[in-house]
């Protein structure tokens, strides 16, 4: 077979053959592979002979392909040695990422190619040497990079409200041309004799009444090039500046975000959003590696009836210190403490469990774990140098434990070929088993594998022992399990019940454990079956799962195993904070509805006063149209199933949110429901209720089914995810474009990265993971925890300045230009300039600029720990409460009192002399003393809107009036010999030496700013924001130099009881359900690629359990 | 949670991987940690500063108001008293030359004590019209060489190709009504020195630079000037050329330097030649004493009281509804979280 692809980009899709789809393929082996013998000359000329016969297959097809690449290793061959061409017929490239219609056409015979063939660009190869393929897609064509959106710049949503705000500046600025255009039309009049208005000269025509229309026209340019002032370009110019501090400078450098471990800093990858982050309501949270260390730990265990663990998870010690307890962990000095492993208890350890009251049942129960996995063993055999490689890191963590236990499993021997099924060897190294310190290793015998899938719920593992005594471990679900428990021993089958609920209450994920001893007669009997089963064409996966069914029962129990699925640090608290900030967020994960609403439990994103709202669709009636197959009938029932559930849903938050004081709501949905929701005709629904909801998780994102078979375990993940990411891309910009809030994703891996580019703010996780989730993102963090800092401090605050220069640079500039709109009309209409070119030029540049921006760097109105501490300030930001059109108006009506008070108070009293000597005042002199008055009221007025004022604020208010003296003690100090009209010589000089400059720079600044502070007064009296009763709480503290004080709440309480305080506090309605931990979804493909098998997903059923115990509950309220 | 900043930044120990940490240096901007204060809007000092304002201001809007009072200020209009009844053409009149004297009496209804200034004031008058600004060469009035400099003069720049200094349409529109008084047949002296400000006199105006070809187009503007008197010494000129902030304004026109005592007929006999007909200005004739504060001004004093006035009786209300209605301050009930608990 020559493989008929033009060129080989460097990340092709493939699609790969396996047995699947062929089994002659199967074993097609490169001819020059070392492993296979050279075949004989005749051979050799026979495969030239075909090779070339394909070649010309290749050109005479219409478009004639060019193989640029003829050399042996591209020359495949089949299993009689017969080089090969087949035909792929597939369909054009299309984003789709889970479907994939071709066909592979061999010797006249056509087979099918589906997407479970297809392997997607960024794959790599683990645990194979290499595969053969084809490939199908490339470069842009792949269906990754279609799914890749084009890299959007990103604005922010105030910024935009900006652009909105410029425009209404310049339809003003052009409306007041207007009227000054139209009054100088009407103005001119010859009779206005000393102003030549009919004279002929060049330049003449602006004014000449005998074309009052041209008079209309260049007035009108004249006086927007007067009143452009009021457009204020050096708004943009320092909000960039301000940004790029503030990014720079604060959020890169901030302590509070700097993780000591990775040893890395926050920092913002563009500077653009910094104020976005001030009004985020919605936050898109991927789980595994953000909320999630992906990190599994085992934790705890209940062997016979015995708990086994003293550890103290983080759910327990987040709800420990959210009720002011603090628990000190004491970690005995001997604790073993390992990726993977976090347990002690001197009871099991280094032989100890020897002496517990049921040896045999510790014994077997680390034989359970060091057994029945399918885990392979990598590098040296030395307990602290072996890997582990396993589909979950679950499976990883209960085989270190074994190991940690002194069972060792160190050698896993199989034969290469799958087809050949000759047993496969397990080998332990067992300590302390016949007596203590004494180690051996035992060879156990892998008969039969009994492969996880969801809807078995566990796995079991026949294995002969070197005496030849057959037994059958089991592990998996405790639902599953005790169904299949032999009689008896009920006292410890009820004590291990209630361990396993403490257990998945506390978040950890568990599994029972159970064994069996079999005859051998019964086993090969069975194993007759089994291979029957197996080895079966159709509806192989139904037959090994009854016939897994005759061989799992009457287990006997050994215990329970309790693993971590490791929070981030703090996640719980910061989600507490987040959800106060009224913040509301999605986790969107691809676990089971029990997983994800344990995690949300652990992190505490649900609990048990929320109302929940589970749409699921592991529903008996809908499992029951499945079923039957037929998928149009699917899918019309799924749509009407979720319509009526969105419905009740709806209709029940919508009664709750009309009562004030409803429960805060929850919705938990799974990935096929929400597929169906987000069709358009219930998007809006969908959009309705999750609106109304604090928290929701969705669940399996990504439906799996049509992706399972895959050798490669990173690329499932991959798979996976980039699925899962397809439904999350749709959720995100569902919300970013139904309701008009601002999103945030946060995500650390490659997956994440549409999702991180949808949202309005896009977060990655940096340190751990690759960099794209960087690459793409707009700001990385190295923890989640960071993100209450990277929103309630940096966003807030930034949020706030941004306002504050914004509607200050909107004030300053409408206040400066309206003084000259209203002197317009006093002269004439001419367009005549009230203030000297070089005042108006350097009013921005010089006299108003640099302490906005000041103000725009340092202002702040609660520290950082009061920001923390009272997250509700953040829901201000979310409210869009500081830069509405109505704070604007506010604004905008005190400039025009403002310039009123500048102008007239000014202007008024210019008539009668203004000194002893009785001289009058000139245009100039009126002007620049407005200007004074302008230039000192904005900045004084700039201090009134400060929370907080450091000395830079003095420096720069007081450095810009002092600015503006300068300038004109030397502007109007200098006469020079060149080009310059003389009007402001002297000018400043001749004000001073007048008392009644004086005066009215002490009136006017007051009058002016008069109005101001009383609506000040007034609204921090009677309509107080937030922020300011804060001030006032904690206006005496002393707390602004450090924020490290917060976190030493609390007394101290002893292990045990912190322990039991917070099992008091947890969640008891939903505390039934145990978690168990085989959902990894790339677990069962594990399985399939370990046997050489194929196990479609089923609906699995888990949910079902879920859905049900919310039902009664919905009935109750 | 990370360590404090403070606790980090004074550690002494300094090894290598210390040194390639990437840990931000701790500094009070980058921690946004920099001293404070922060004003708080607390009631107490809304009141103290409305009583601090109206302190500072109620008295120096009497003391204002009290010098403005002080202020004697006689206001005559005589631009149609000064033409004789039968002129039907108003424009026609003023523009002809015609004798055009007019003779009025002024009643000095309170003792104005010396100097006693002489302001002409004139209405509807654009000297702030665009056209009208730029129409001047400061450097041509400035140097003799500089004569030529009359671009920005347009229309009146040249004259039969030469120029005229001064050129521009304020010099050629300067105001020519004059005023001469007498009490009791006895002439007061007008004193015309020192009537511009000295920094106009000293620095725009050359010494040696002489009018030349002034009002001799067709049209005349207004006054003539002596050709051989400098422009420094033309200090109507340099009244006239400080143009005027607002369409109606006064202009020093002299000062007569003895006191006019009450009671006191002062005839005054005016030339009334300056053309305001033609756009409806008006002509007055003022004669006003001066203060600290310059001239009649009550504007002064009066906004200043108001702003006081207001200000106190604000802290009064204010400290009523202090005392109606107390907020405490920082009440938590008033967060918007308390209020409406559940809501949103």
């Amino acid at each position: 077979m020559v493989s008929s692809s033009s060129s080989f980009a460097s990340a092709p899709e493939f699609i790969i053959s396996n047995n699947e789809v062929d089994n002659e393929i199967d074993i097609l082996s490169k001819i020059q592979s070392n492993n296979s013998k050279l075949p004989n000359w005749g051979r050799r000329v026979r495969l030239a002979l075909q090779t070339a016969k394909e070649i010309d297959t290749l050109h005479s097809s219409t478009p004639p392909v060019i193989h640029r690449d003829i050399k042996s290793a591209n020359v495949l061959i089949d299993r009689n040695f017969n080089a090969r061409l087949a035909e792929v017929q597939c369909e054009q490239p299309n984003n789709s990422l889970y479907t994939f219609t071709g066909n592979l056409i061999l010797q006249n015979q056509t087979l099918p190619v589906s997407p479970n063939q297809l392997l997607l660009r960024g794959c790599s190869l683990r645990n194979t040497e290499y595969i053969v393929g084809v490939v199908i897609f490339t470069g842009h064509e792949t269906k990754v990079m279609m799914n890749a959106m084009n890299v959007p710049s990103k604005r922010s949503t105030l910024e935009r409200k900006l652009d909105k705000l410029i425009l209404t500046l310049f339809a003003t600025l052009f409306v007041m041309c207007f009227i000054g255009a139209v009054g100088s039309a009407v103005f001119v009049n010859k009779k206005y004799f000393y102003l030549h208005l009919e004279s002929s000269e060049e330049g003449g025509a602006q004014f000449d009444p005998r074309n009052r229309f041209l008079v209309f026209l260049l007035t009108m340019f004249t006086l927007i090039t007067l009143y452009s002032t009021i457009i204020p370009i050096s708004l943009y110019v320092s909000i960039e500046m301000i940004k790029f501090i503030q990014s720079t400078q604060f959020i890169n450098k901030d302590l509070h975000m700097y993780h000591l471990e990775t040893n890395t800093p926050a920092l913002a990858r563009t500077s653009n959003l910094n104020e976005e982050l001030g009004q985020v309501e919605y936050i898109f949270s991927d789980k595994t590696g953000t909320l999630t260390r992906n990190l599994m730990e085992f934790f705890k265990c209940s062997i016979g009836g015995e708990v086994y663990g003293t550890g103290v998870t983080e759910i327990e010690r987040g709800i420990a210190e959210r009720s002011g307890k603090k628990i000190e962990e004491n970690i005995s000095s001997n604790a073993v403490r390992e990726k993977g492993f976090n347990f002690d208890d001197p009871r099991l350890m280094r032989g100890a469990w020897r002496n517990e009251p049921n040896p045999d049942n510790c014994k077997e129960f680390f034989r359970c774990l060091a057994i029945c996995h399918t885990v392979l063993p990598e590098g040296d055999e030395s307990p602290e140098k072996i890997k582990y490689q396993a589909a979950s890191p679950d499976e990883a963590a209960l085989v270190i434990a074994a190991k940690n236990f002194g069972f060792f499993f160190y050698r896993f021997k199989q034969l290469h070929c799958f087809l050949l099924r000759t047993p496969t060897m397990i080998y332990v190294r067992e300590s302390h088993v016949e007596k203590m310190g004494k180690i051996q290793d035992v060879p156990y015998e892998i008969l039969n594998v009994l492969e996880f899938n969801s809807t078995r719920k566990r796995q079991s593992v026949v294995c002969r022992y070197p005496d030849g005594r057959l037994v059958l471990y089991c592990k998996g679900a405790d639902t599953v399990i005790y169904e299949r428990l032999a009689d008896g021993n009920n006292d410890i089958k009820k004590v291990t019940r209630e361990h396993l609920e403490q257990f998945g209450s506390s978040g950890l994920r568990t599994l029972c454990l159970a064994y069996k001893e079999l005859h051998p007669d019964v086993y090969e009997s069975w194993n007759e079956k089994f291979i029957q089963a197996k080895s079966s064409l159709r509806d192989r996966e139904r037959k090994l799962d009854e016939v897994a069914e005759l061989i799992e029962h009457d287990l006997i129990l050994i215990g329970s195993t309790a693993i971590e699925d490791k929070l981030q640090e703090g996640v719980p608290a910061c989600i507490e904070t987040l959800k106060r900030a009224g913040i509301k967020i999605w986790v969107l994960t691809g676990d089971k509805i029990e997983t994800a609403i344990n995690i949300g439990y652990a992190c505490n994103l649900i609990n048990n006063e929320m109302k929940q709202f589970i749409i699921s669709s592991e529903t008996d009636a809908i499992r029951e149209v499945e079923e039957r197959g037929d998928q149009i009938e699917i899918a019309r029932f799924m749509k009407e199933e979720v319509k009526k559930e969105l419905k009740s849903c709806l209709e029940e938050a919508q009664s709750y949110f009309s009562s004030l004081s409803g429960p805060k709501l929850a919705l938990v949905i799974d990935g096929k429901c929400l597929m169906y929701a987000l069709d358009p005709s219930l998007r809006v629904m969908l959009l309705n209720l999750s609106l109304n909801c604090h928290a929701v998780v969705c669940c399996r994102v990504s439906p799996l089914q049509k992706a399972q078979v895959n050798l490669f375990l990173k690329a499932i993940k991959d798979w996976w995810c980039l699925d899962f990411n397809y439904g999350a891309l749709q959720v995100t910009s569902l919300v970013k474009k139904g309701a008009q809030k601002i999103t945030l994703s946060i995500g650390d891996g490659a997956n994440d990265v549409s999702m991180i580019q949808a949202a309005h703010v896009g977060v990655g996780i940096s340190g751990l993971e690759g960099m794209q989730a960087v690459m793409a993102s707009d700001f990385a963090i190295a923890q989640f925890r960071y993100l209450a800092d990277l929103l309630l401090v940096h966003g807030r605050w930034s949020y706030l300045r941004i306002c504050k220069v914004v509607t200050y640079f909107f004030y300053k500039n409408l206040t400066f230009t309206l003084t000259q709109f209203w002197f317009t009309f006093q002269a004439g209409f001419s367009g005549q300039r009230f203030y000297d070119d070089w005042f108006q030029s350097l009013y921005n540049v010089i006299f108003t600029a640099l302490p906005v921006i000041i103000v725009g760097l340092f202002d702040k109105d609660v520290s950082a720990s009061l920001s923390k501490k009272y997250p509700e300030l953040y829901m201000e930001g979310i409210r869009n409460v500081f830069f509405k059109w109505r704070v604007v108006a506010i604004w905008a009506f005190f400039s025009l009192y403002q310039s009123l008070i500048f102008y007239y108070f000014v202007s008024s009293s210019s008539l009668s002399g203004k000194n002893s000597a009785g001289k009058t005042f000139g245009l100039w002199d009126v002007s620049t003393m407005a200007f004074t008055c302008v230039v000192v009221t904005v900045n004084l007025r700039l201090l009134m809107i400060c929370n907080s004022i450091t000395r830079w604020h003095y420096i720069s208010v007081g450095g810009s009036i002092l600015a503006w003296f300068i300038f004109i003690f030397l502007y109007s100090g200098i006469s020079t010999p060149y080009d310059r009209q003389e009007n402001m010589y002297f000018v400043i000089y001749v004000l001073m030496s007048t008392l009644y400059f004086y005066l009215t720079l002490l009136l006017v600044p007051v009058a002016a700013l008069f109005c101001d502070f009383i609506y000040q007064g007034v609204q921090r009296w009677f309509f107080p924001y937030d922020y300011q009763i804060i001030q006032e709480m904690h206006r005496h503290d002393d707390t602004d130099t450090s924020r490290a004080h917060l976190l030493e709440i609390g007394n101290n309480l002893t292990p045990a009881e912190a322990r039991s305080h917070a099992i008091s506090q947890l969640p008891r309605e939903i505390s039934k359900h145990t978690g168990f931990a085989f959902d990894s979804p790339g677990y069962e493909s594990f399985f399939a690629a370990q046997l050489g098998v194929f196990a479609p997903t089923k609906a699995w059923d888990v949910a079902r359990r879920a859905s049900m115990k919310s039902r009664p509950k919905i009935g109750h309220k | 949670m990370s360590s404090s900043g403070a606790a980090g930044a004074g550690s002494t120990d300094s090894t290598a991987a210390r040194r390639n940490t990437k840990r931000p240096k701790y500094s009070k901007f980058t921690q946004q940690e920099l001293p404070a204060c922060k004003p708080i809007l607390t009631p107490r000092a809304v009141i103290s500063a409305f009583l601090l304002v109206s302190v500072v201001f109620v008295p120096v809007g009497v003391a204002s108001l009290l010098a403005s009072r002080k202020v004697v200020e006689i206001v005559y209009r005589y631009d149609s008293k000064c033409i004789p009844k039968n002129v039907t053409n108003k424009v026609a009149y003023i523009q002809s030359s015609a004798d055009k004297a007019c003779s009025i009496t002024l009643n000095v209804t309170k003792h104005m004590k010396s100097p006693v200034y002489i302001y002409y004031q004139l209405d509807n008058f654009y000297q702030n019209h665009r056209r009208y600004v730029k129409s001047r060469s400061d450097e041509q009035l400035r140097k003799r060489g500089e004569e030529n400099e009359t671009s920005t003069c347009k229309p009146e720049d040249m004259v039969n190709g030469r120029a005229i200094v001064p050129c521009g349409l304020i010099a050629w529109s300067l105001f020519n009504d004059t005023y001469s008084f007498s009490v009791n047949k006895r002439n007061l002296t007008v004193n015309k020195k020192g009537i511009s400000w000295k920094s106009d006199r000293n620095h725009k105006f050359g010494k040696d630079v002489f009018p030349k070809n002034f009002q001799n187009s067709s049209i005349i503007g207004g006054a003539h000037l002596n050709e051989s008197i400098p422009l420094r010494e033309q200090e109507d000129l340099i009244v006239w050329m400080r143009t005027a902030a607002l369409p109606t304004f006064r202009k020093l026109y002299g000062k007569i330097e003895e006191d006019l005592k009450e009671g006191e007929l002062i005839n005054v006999t005016l030339n009334n030649n300056y053309n305001t007909y033609s756009f409806n200005g008006k002509k007055k004739l003022v004669l006003s004493t001066t203060t600290w504060l310059g001239g009649k001004n009550d504007f002064l004093g009066i906004a200043y009281l108001t702003v006081g006035g207001l200000c106190f009786f604000l802290a009064l209300a204010f400290t009523i509804v202090y005392f109606v209605k107390p907020r405490q301050l920082g009440d938590p009930s008033y967060l918007s979280w308390n209020r409406n608990p559940g809501g949103h």
